[in-house]
């Protein structure tokens, strides 16, 4: 995995998961698509914004006429940072970075009072209302601010939900971070968080830890959920296979090194659950408590065997 | 549908995950059953252009049924023999009528009779948002994707090999190569860190601005003919030059390849910029509305999220001079 930020970390939680019908969609669907995008499309642009900050260029969103902005929370990674905001029209301004929910990945800027009102999108409110399949559309700056292009939009589905996470096939790439995911309502549903290698592995911050914290976020504080019991840690980056995962890096002192993994190992199966990608082996694991122990199926040149690893906490850095 | 129950054994909470099956994503089956009848009439005007069946680099346009041919031009430039790939899986050997640097297209003509061709739209109408589409992975499938930003001009950055230079003492022969960028035109070729230029077409370099001399003149496409000096082995190979902003931008991967990019992605006067899933063998082809107009000529892979096309409008009437013309010379 390459992040674009740090990695999400999911509260283990029950995502209903609808039995879709298939069915093939005529043009005339995707035309309604278009329309309903069109029509919300110019205000949503009026309310994303290009961010310069610590050297790099992200994206966020406007969500009130105050000027609250939502962003990634590895876009401003502290409170109090001065963050350089290009508006829509190439006007600049400076805004202060509120409070951070590093685990999930949100954050808030607070822009400088209007002198009427900033342009603002709306939220969606009903995260548990998202359907897998839904029609979405994202709008960032990949690659930064570029006056003649704009913001840049991406039209696609919701590939997958979980409690603070969205995944969806509008392709996104450095510059994204902290941009926008919408409804065809036209109403926000994600901030872009950070991409795997795949097209359509694009994830989003949902809209549930940034409703769950909002007024600490305003606050300016940093939320802190590690002591819910989730996001352990094993230590290990890994690539997909036919066969299953292939370790690629064990990282010094961490779980997976203690317990004798090694570069080029296969990891079959967590707890007898086999894995095809390493989304979900990273998701299965963050999923899991700090010091939970875990058996791992393991193949090596000289054979299976099982692998028991005591996770633990990240470390800091 | 695929789904993950993953329950863990402790007391703790179940965690489920559900994606959401290929066939139903925008690119899946389901989604382009709506395009159907488009892909068929879209494959029959196309063309694929390459040296050999299984090397086959880039799209083309049909635009006569007596075989004139639109494609990229970047990519023809080191391109021996020029062969067309027609979808009926013939091959015909082409001709080079015109090369046209500002436009980065070029006409090619294959000696055939009754070919079917593309019947282009307007493209002034389309605003961001609406859906296009283009044939990908050499016609056999449809791609489909939004006009995603505004339609402007693309300026050109100039074009480099992706190499970055150490400091060198006065009097060394060759300059060492401190970093080439990741699968940039310089690693493409197989040159790595530590190897020392020698010459490049033939001139000796001993400094890095001699290299930028003979480097600055040349355009994304072209090809450098370096020889260089490593320890254990000296070599020589080909650098097709790149245009900058996409080498500076993509210094470290951060593209993440998927597939790869164009070597030319600047310099353009006026394009459509879109997010269909297309690869750089893709460009030179059409670029459709979803009720099948030809809208534009797909131009540059630019990175993950980019292509640019040129509007039909831009070439259309110029490139018709070039087959005039080339008719009347015939004559």
């Amino acid at each position: 995995m390459t992040g674009l930020c740090r990695q999400p970390i999911l509260f283990a939680c029950l995502v209903a998961v609808a039995q879709l019908r298939a069915k093939e969609s005529t043009l005339d669907d995707l035309l309604t698509v278009q329309r309903q995008v069109q029509s919300v499309l110019d205000q949503a642009r009026k309310a994303v914004v290009a961010l310069e900050c610590g050297g790099g260029t992200a994206s966020g969103v406007i969500v009130s006429p105050q000027g609250l902005v939502l962003t990634a929370a590895h876009v401003t990674s502290f409170p109090g940072k001065k963050v350089k905001v290009t508006l829509p029209g190439g006007k600049t301004v400076e805004a202060e970075s509120l409070g951070l929910d590093t685990a999930t990945d949100a954050a808030m800027l607070q822009l400088p009072a209007p002198a009427k009102a900033w342009p603002f999108i709306t939220i969606n409110r009903e995260v548990r209302g998202l359907k897998l399949g839904d029609w979405c559309f994202a709008l960032g700056h990949p690659g930064g601010w570029d006056a003649a292009r704009g913001s840049v939009l991406r039209v696609g589905k919701l590939v997958k939900i979980s409690a603070n996470m969205l995944q969806s096939d509008c392709v996104l790439m450095g510059g994204d971070s902290g941009g926008s995911l919408f409804n065809l309502a036209g109403e926000l549903i994600g901030i872009n968080s950070q991409i795997w290698r795949g097209r359509e592995q694009n994830l989003h911050v949902s809209m549930a830890p940034f409703l769950r914290s909002w007024e600490t976020m305003k606050k300016g504080e940093i939320v802190s959920i590690w002591n819910q019991g989730n996001g352990a840690w094993i230590g290990i980056s890994t690539q997909g296979s036919d066969d299953g995962l292939v370790v690629q890096a064990v990282a010094p002192d961490s779980p997976a090194m203690k317990a004798g993994l090694k570069d080029g190992d296969t990891i079959v199966s967590l707890n007898n659950q086999k894995l095809a990608e390493p989304i979900e082996f990273t998701e299965a694991i963050l999923a899991r408590a700090a010091g939970e122990i875990v058996t791992l199926k393991v193949r090596t040149a000289k054979g299976e065997r099982m692998v028991e690893v005591r996770l633990a906490k990240r470390p800091k850095d | 549908m695929m789904a993950w129950f993953l329950g863990t054994q402790t007391a703790g909470p179940i965690f489920a995950q559900g994606f959401l099956d290929d066939e139903q994503r925008t690119n899946g089956a389901e989604t382009l059953g709506a395009l159907a009848t488009l892909h068929s009439k879209a494959a029959a005007g196309s063309a694929c252009i390459g040296p050999e069946r299984d090397k086959k680099l880039l799209s083309g346009a049909i635009l006569s049924p007596d075989g004139y041919i639109l494609t990229k031009a970047t990519e023809t430039l080191s391109m021996k023999p020029l062969r067309v790939w027609l979808s009926d899986g013939s091959m015909a050997d082409a001709r080079l009528v015109k090369r046209n640097e500002k436009l980065d297209l070029a006409l090619l003509k294959i000696e055939r009779t009754g070919l079917a061709c593309v019947s282009w739209g307007e493209s002034l109408s389309l605003r961001p948002a609406q859906w296009l589409c283009a044939l990908g992975d050499q016609g056999a499938k449809m791609r489909l994707g939004v006009m995603s930003a505004n339609r402007r001009a693309i300026a050109n950055s100039g074009a480099v090999m992706g190499i970055r230079f150490a400091r060198s003492d006065k009097g060394d022969v060759g300059v060492q190569i401190e970093e080439v960028a990741t699968d940039g035109p310089a690693e493409q070729a197989g040159l790595r860190a530590d190897d020392v230029l020698v010459e490049l077409n033939s001139q000796k370099v001993n400094d890095p601005s001699a290299v930028k001399r003979i480097i600055g003149p040349l355009h994304p496409g072209d090809i450098v003919k370096v020889k260089y000096k490593r320890v254990g082995k000296d070599g020589d190979c080909d650098v097709k030059l790149a245009s900058k902003n996409r080498v500076m931008l993509n210094w470290g991967g951060e593209d993440f390849g998927n597939h790869g990019t164009s070597s030319r992605t600047d310099n353009y006067s006026e394009i459509i910029q879109h997010d269909l899933p297309l690869k750089p063998s893709d460009m030179g082809g059409v670029l459709y509305d979803v009720q099948g107009h030809a809208v534009a000529i797909n131009i540059a892979r630019v990175d993950r999220v980019t292509n640019y096309a040129l509007p039909v409008e831009l070439f259309l009437p110029e490139v018709l001079k070039w087959i005039q013309e080339d008719r009347e010379k015939k004559k």
